[in-house]
């Protein structure tokens, strides 16, 4: 797994067009090349979320919204999760970044 | 067929059972006798074949030619016959050839990973036809064939083929991309697209997908919600490709193909 950089609020993740994505028996698996991923429940509402135009912080206050946490743990715990997905290449980061933030990396 | 039935549709059985009865092709053991294809699904035309699906306790002998199938049995006889300005093709299945057939995508195969191939185009075919046939006979027969193969994995099957041939046709379209070769990529894009549509329309039980020529009937009756009838035939046709810019029209049909099959429950 290649090292990656944590996302930013202001990040705006993408999937990647190479990544498969199956909905079985209620489950969301995705995928890209030899890696496979099954997601839970926030897991899923977060991926289903990315749209290529919700920045982190957007998906965040989704995510907060629907369970009922708090702001702040669902940005770590959202950024934390599509960091994960990006180092296996199943998203990337798109859009502006916010000035000076190291982690911009558009596609 | 009920009273109630469509008036289309009792003709189309009548005019199969007369056929049938007036060429002496119900044998004594039947189940049932069914009006299939285009007929059946209302998307006839008038150059259209009657294809008509007979089924017996047991093999119809002395009907001539026939298919060769990997059943028990091991044939499918075929009567082809005209009347009316029509072609009629009769296929005798038996009882037992239908069950094999159902086996072969029982839930349990699906469990142990088996997969969708394992049915040749022909016995493809024969579920869905009984899944959207007009019964002339034994209309008892058909819904509890129908409730069989609702309880087979056979929608799952398709479903996960068509997914998996769409995910093959990605992959090509975005390495065809990435190698600038713009027209394969388009092509296997438009490959891509078709199969997750297949899946798509196989996920809402409308089946039929080894006859393309009736993609877009199928899009139009299934109306998925999440694919309008415009937008199918749009990506269907090409339209907005833009042909000093082919590689944005596949990625972004590649795009909805990878959307799209998220939304397929398997």
């Amino acid at each position: 797994m290649a090292i990656q950089e944590p996302f930013r609020a202001s990040q705006v993740p993408v999937r990647s067009l190479d990544a498969r994505a199956r909905n079985f028996r209620g489950k969301l698996f995705v995928g890209r090349g030899e890696h496979s991923v099954e997601l839970d429940e926030v897991g899923a509402y977060i991926f289903r979320n990315i749209d290529g135009l919700s920045s982190m912080g957007q998906i965040a206050e989704k995510l907060a919204a629907e369970y009922g946490i708090p702001a702040e743990l669902a940005l770590d715990d959202g950024c934390e999760f599509v960091t994960t997905l990006a180092a296996l290449g199943i998203v990337a980061a798109s859009g502006p970044s916010a000035p000076g933030d190291p982690a911009g990396q558009g596609v | 067929m009920s009273m109630t039935s469509p008036p289309r549709e009792r003709e189309s059985v009548a005019a199969g059972r007369a056929y049938l009865t007036a060429a002496g092709l119900i044998p004594p053991d039947v189940c049932a006798a069914f009006l299939t294809g285009s007929v059946a699904r209302g998307w006839s035309n008038p150059g259209s074949d009657y294809d008509i699906y007979v089924v017996s306790e047991g093999l119809l002998r002395n009907a001539g030619p026939g298919i060769l199938m990997p059943l028990d049995p091991d044939i499918v006889p075929v009567h082809v016959g005209y009347a009316d300005g029509r072609r009629w093709e009769i296929k005798y299945w038996t009882d037992g050839q239908i069950q094999q057939v159902l086996d072969k995508v029982s839930a349990a195969c699906f469990e142990v990973g088996e997969t969708g191939y394992s049915l040749n185009a022909v016995e493809e075919l024969l579920i869905e036809r009984v899944m959207t046939c007009l019964p002339i006979i034994g209309a008892e027969w058909v819904t509890a064939r129908r409730e069989d193969v609702r309880k087979s994995a056979y929608r799952e099957f398709l479903v996960t083929r068509s997914l998996g041939f769409a995910d093959k046709a990605a992959e090509s379209a975005l390495g065809q991309l990435a190698a600038r070769d713009l027209h394969s990529a388009v092509l296997s894009a438009h490959l891509a697209m078709r199969h997750t549509v297949d899946g798509l329309l196989e996920s809402l039980e409308c089946y039929g997908t080894k006859t393309g020529k009736w993609r877009a009937r199928r899009v139009r009756d299934a109306a998925p919600a999440v694919l309008s009838y415009e937008q199918y035939w749009s990506m269907e046709t090409m339209r907005d490709l833009d042909p000093d810019d082919p590689g944005d029209w596949v990625r972004r049909t590649i795009s909805w193909c990878r959307a799209t099959s998220m939304q397929i429950e398997i």
